[in-house]
């Protein structure tokens, strides 16, 4: 070997070396925060002993399920934007969480729809990194089956209290044919999925009632500076079990925007709990004229009375909060209308014969005063 | 019985193994809750009403048992098992 085939070989061993280290910041190094693939460099060492053309392909030392830790870095600072989509979906509800890193869609719109897989394809999404459903009534869980066959989806959560419908079993029988991870989150449970933190509210160890409704996974996720409250339809006694835990200080249960419980039922949303959560902003979900009276009047009334924008996506079609890395957020409508306000009954101008106060004084008959405004119901 | 929501219930219509319809019930007679199976009968009036039927447990037991089979797969599991 000559110098200069010597120098150029130096050459490239150092290229490759210093690649070598740039290639260890941009793995989680660099930013001062814990990377759980830093861990794996002990397991797979050994194996770079016998490279001959390619490098081989090393499986990482922990699980890569979210639920087991992940294989990301646990850097939650927001960079660049993300985006939650409230979806206009009737009576049913479909959240995504739109980004940077990963994809998480909460709940899966209404079995009679097929709406869940074209919005999300329509966002140029075809893998997710979760599908958390909150509870398998088929206005939550009704289109699983047809995520699950269509799409890449890394993990689904459950509150893990079976039902017994055949929509349920069809999304049971879906993930099961998949190769998606499969988890039952609990109060007290953090978890990171890019850049997004999620909070496990609801339901706490070892509490489930049988009752698919009560025993709603609720969540608190995280972005950046901002969060958002989901608690599907737990409904009072959920609600308290969730308030009491916020007191103790084992949950935190402030956020900026909250999904209303249940549709924006009178079920859900008591002042106790909604002075927890102290939201700026709350959505639900409901269909437009639907037999159940959602959301309902008395609900609404308590958020205003507390001062919070209430958006509906009957009222709105599908509400697409923006998150910023800043902290700040905005709200997106795909229909222009005002805020949701409390019902508030017409009032009606009358004018008021003062028919009793002639008659006592004999005063002149026919003479009439425009006596006020009285609240006369329709 | 899917689900009640504000004293309505929610009855998935099931044929063959397959959900083909929806049907909304206000009056709902007591001792059905949610997840039982039920058929539904319309009298004269038109009115919808529901019977309860003994195919619950057996389809409970089969679901569960698909939830067990699930819950292999992660490494935590609730414990209540």
């Amino acid at each position: 070997m000559d110098r200069k085939t010597a120098a150029v070989l130096l050459l490239c061993l150092s290229a490759v070396f210093f690649i070598g280290c740039i290639d260890g910041i941009a793995g989680g190094g660099g930013d001062g925060v814990p990377d759980s693939t830093d861990e794996d460099t002990g397991d797979g060492a050994g194996e770079y002993d016998d490279w001959e053309d390619e490098p081989p392909e090393i499986e990482p030392s922990g699980s890569e399920y979210i639920a087991d830790g992940g294989n990301r870095t646990t850097d939650t600072r927001l960079t660049g934007s993300a985006e939650v989509h409230f979806v206009d979906v009737g009576q049913a509800d479909f959240t995504l969480f739109e980004g940077p890193e990963a994809n998480v869609v909460i709940d899966t719109a209404d079995w009679q729809d097929e709406n869940v897989v074209p919005y999300l394809r329509g966002q140029g999404i075809e893998e997710i990194d979760l599908v958390l459903i909150t509870h398998p009534d088929a206005d939550h869980i009704g289109q699983l089956d047809k995520v699950m066959n269509s799409m890449e989806v890394r993990e689904v959560w459950m509150s893990g209290t079976p039902h017994t419908t055949q929509t349920y079993e069809d999304a049971i029988d879906a993930v099961l044919g998949s190769d998606a991870g499969y988890y039952e989150p609990r109060t007290g449970e953090e978890f990171v999925v890019g850049r997004m933190r999620i909070e496990a509210l609801h339901p706490e160890e070892g509490t489930l009632t049988g009752d698919v409704q009560r025993d709603s996974v609720a969540v608190r996720v995280v972005y950046g500076e901002t969060s958002f409250l989901m608690t599907g339809d737990a409904g009072r006694g959920a609600e308290s079990e969730m308030t009491e835990d916020a007191e103790e200080g084992r949950i935190e249960l402030d956020s900026d925007v909250y999904q209303m419980g249940h549709h924006g039922s009178s079920t859900s949303s008591r002042r106790s709990f909604l002075e927890a959560v102290n939201p700026d902003v709350a959505v639900y979900s409901a269909g437009e004229g639907n037999s159940f009276g959602h959301p309902d009047d008395e609900v609404i009334e308590r958020h205003a009375e507390m001062g919070i924008d209430v958006y509906g996506t009957d009222e709105h079609g599908t509400i697409v909060v923006e998150v910023g890395s800043d902290g700040n957020y905005t709200v997106g409508t795909g229909k222009d209308a005002p805020l949701v306000v409390p019902f508030v009954t017409p009032t009606v101008s009358v004018t008021v014969s003062v028919v009793s106060a002639v008659v006592e004084s004999g005063a002149d008959l026919g003479r009439d005063f425009s006596g006020g405004v009285l609240s006369v119901a329709p | 019985m899917d689900r009640v929501t504000d004293g309505v219930a929610v009855i998935l219509v099931e044929e063959d193994g397959e959900t083909v319809d929806e049907v909304h019930v206000e009056d709902i007679p007591s001792g059905i809750r949610v997840g039982d199976k039920v058929h539904l009968h319309s009298d004269d009036g038109d009115e919808t009403k529901l019977e309860a039927v003994d195919e619950g447990e057996e389809t409970e037991r089969r679901l569960e048992k698909k939830l067990r089979r699930l819950r292999l797969r992660g490494e935590k599991t609730d414990g209540e098992e």
